[in-house]
């Protein structure tokens, strides 16, 4: 029974590790470049999975449509978080990190509060068939989950591939590096931050999507996740995307565990312990050389 | 007329209390440069101690659980607890956080608030939960409704006042100093011999005690107490007026929250909820708040009353 128990909560730990790793990952490769903690990350998530329930529930799209579609919206709400509130403060007040967090802070608000207009406090689902569990190796996993960990590998192969092969993903590595010396190598590093914010945004939403998949849809879900993606980040090392990936799924797996084996009502608060213990005694993450 | 006198009356309270906290973030992040987004923390701890210490002993049953709480002490006793409580808190959780720098220090105290707050609704045997505690006394609870809330009123106006004078005097003495040097150049702080630990720490456990006092006056202003009233939309208001004030400036900090808190906030009260749209007049407000939040940033960054330059000596 407590085996049961425990190969359950892991294998649930590992799908929403691997949900968790994707979010990650978008905020993490956005630090990078920008250098700032956007505060907004969060409800671009929960924004992503409400607008995938717009398209899939009160339209009836099919998921992947939805999932497209979703992904291209979030996107475009990332450029716009950039081109109206980041940019202009950054170019006309000369803006520091912590001026452009609290700011994204303000419009993680705005877009929280559209969602309650719109959407109201009230838990949905997503108009998909779970399915009966099955055994996978020694977990039991539905089909649905299993979509969305595929999708969410899949997507983060395909953003690695992106960084590691092709000329924007080396011309975004330039810039985080240095963006001086990018800039004097010629890469138009305006349009490679561009791109960045769609990509993490893009990234964001398809995150969100995942998560109210694998659970609810519900207007505060943009807080928790980015609190529980912070920690993840942080446990990877800040601004390391590949760590954020690692760190999301031991949070994800020692988030489970927890809920299963002590105090399901801290979940969150648990993740919180962890980071605080790296940020204390491994401030720079545990992959740190 | 005497609606409309209680209507002012009950939002110049809260514009006091709030004050409070808005004065209590000026210390930490508009003197010494603490980039703290759990400010809600401290204001829910000072609520809680000051809620468990004055609500009445009783022996009732709270979802099957025997519950014993209160202590029956009176408005003081609950009013100055709240203080220590929230400067222990402070010193407690500063201790390890404070070794954080920016941005980190920001994502661990606002996960802390949620972790105080989470520990509020699931601590049934201290907190009764999500149900709360109510019938929370004031001074002068006995006595008529119109002058317990008068007296009430001028309780607050007369701390707010108290403790804006402490922090003045903080600001301008050395210790403003050295904490406003912080703000600007630790190393060159460190570099004059001052322990920036020691200071950042001071600078944190004043802000926590400040917190924790205005959620003693909160929750006996309300007389009830409830874990959602402490989520992190508390913070983002005080942090909202601040910058709209001004940073690093006390008179600023109290005419934000007059502003923001007494006009946006509380004023549009009166606005009707809309059938079928509930939370279209809530929501609304809040977008607003965000938004003059960036405008503000982009076009008033230093705020409605602007901090003084330091005056330096004169050159030869």
């Amino acid at each position: 029974m407590r085996k049961a128990m425990l190969l359950l909560s892991i294998g649930f730990g590992i799908i929403f590790g691997g949900v968790l790793a994707l979010a990650a990952l978008g905020l993490s490769l956005l630090f990078r470049t920008v250098k700032f903690i956007n505060f907004s990350y969060g409800d671009t998530l929960a924004l992503g999975a409400f607008l995938a329930f717009l398209f899939n529930v009160t339209l009836g799209f099919p998921m992947f449509l939805s999932i497209l579609i979703t992904i291209i919206l979030t996107a475009i709400v990332g450029f716009l978080i950039n081109k109206i509130v980041v940019k202009p403060l950054k170019e006309n007040v000369k803006a520091g990190p912590l001026t452009l967090l609290i700011a994204t802070m303000g419009v993680a608000f705005i877009i929280r509060n559209t969602i309650l207009i719109i959407w109201g406090p009230d838990p949905k689902m997503y108009k998909v068939l779970s399915g009966a569990a099955m055994k996978l190796g020694p977990f039991m996993v539905t089909p649905i989950q299993l979509t969305a960990i595929i999708i969410s590998v899949s997507i983060m192969i395909l953003i690695y591939l992106l960084l590691q092969y092709t000329k924007m993903g080396k011309m975004i590595r330039a810039t985080s590096d240095n963006i001086e010396l990018a800039r004097i190598r010629g890469i138009r590093t305006e349009n490679v931050v561009t791109w960045t914010w769609l990509i993490s945004s893009g990234l964001a939403g398809l995150a969100g999507v995942m998560v109210g998949l694998i659970g609810s849809v519900d207007v505060n879900m943009g807080i928790e996740m980015l609190l529980v993606i912070f920690a993840s980040v942080i446990m990877g090392g800040i601004g390391n995307p590949y760590g954020a990936v690692a760190g999301a799924m031991i949070i994800g797996i020692a988030m489970e565990l927890s809920s299963a084996f002590a105090w399901a009502e801290y979940k969150v608060a648990f993740a919180y312990l962890l980071m605080g213990l790296i940020l204390l005694f491994r401030p720079r993450g545990l992959f740190a050389r | 007329m005497e609606g409309i006198i209680t209507f002012v009356m009950s939002i110049v309270t809260i514009v006091a209390i709030y004050s409070i906290l808005s004065l209590a973030l000026n210390i930490r992040w508009g003197f010494t440069g603490l980039l703290d987004f759990g400010i809600v923390g401290f204001f829910a701890i000072g609520a809680y101690t000051s809620a468990i210490l004055t609500s009445p002993a009783s022996e009732e049953i709270v979802f099957g659980f025997k519950h014993s709480l209160g202590y029956g002490f009176p408005f003081i006793v609950g009013f100055f607890a709240a203080a220590l409580a929230g400067a222990l808190a402070g010193y407690l959780i500063g201790t390890p956080a404070l070794r954080l720098r920016g941005d980190y220090l920001a994502i661990m105290t606002i996960g802390l608030s949620e972790v105080i707050r989470y520990l509020a609704l699931n601590e049934k045997w201290l907190t009764r939960g999500a149900q709360g505690i109510r019938n929370l006394p004031r001074p002068l609870s006995g006595y008529s409704v119109i002058l317990d809330t008068l007296f009430y009123f001028i309780l607050v106006c007369i701390i707010l006042l108290i403790l804006y004078f402490i922090s003045q005097r903080i600001y301008n003495s050395p210790l403003g100093r050295v904490l406003k040097g912080i703000r600007e150049d630790e190393i060159v702080t460190e570099a004059l011999g001052k322990k920036i630990v020691g200071f950042r720490m001071l600078s944190f456990v004043t802000g926590a005690a400040y917190a924790g006092m205005a959620g003693s006056l909160w929750v006996h202003y309300s007389g009830a107490i409830q874990p959602h009233e402490f989520v992190p939309d508390i913070t983002f208001l005080i942090w909202v007026s601040l910058v709209i004030g001004g940073i690093g400036n006390n008179k600023g900090a109290i005419l934000g929250t007059l502003v923001l808190i007494g006009i946006i906030h509380q004023g549009t009260r009166f606005l009707p909820t809309i059938p079928g749209y509930t939370y279209l007049i809530p929501g609304l407000r809040v977008i607003f708040i965000g938004v003059i939040l960036i405008i503000c940033l982009r076009f008033r960054p230093q705020g409605l009353i602007p901090e003084k330059a330091v005056k330096m000596g004169k050159e030869k």
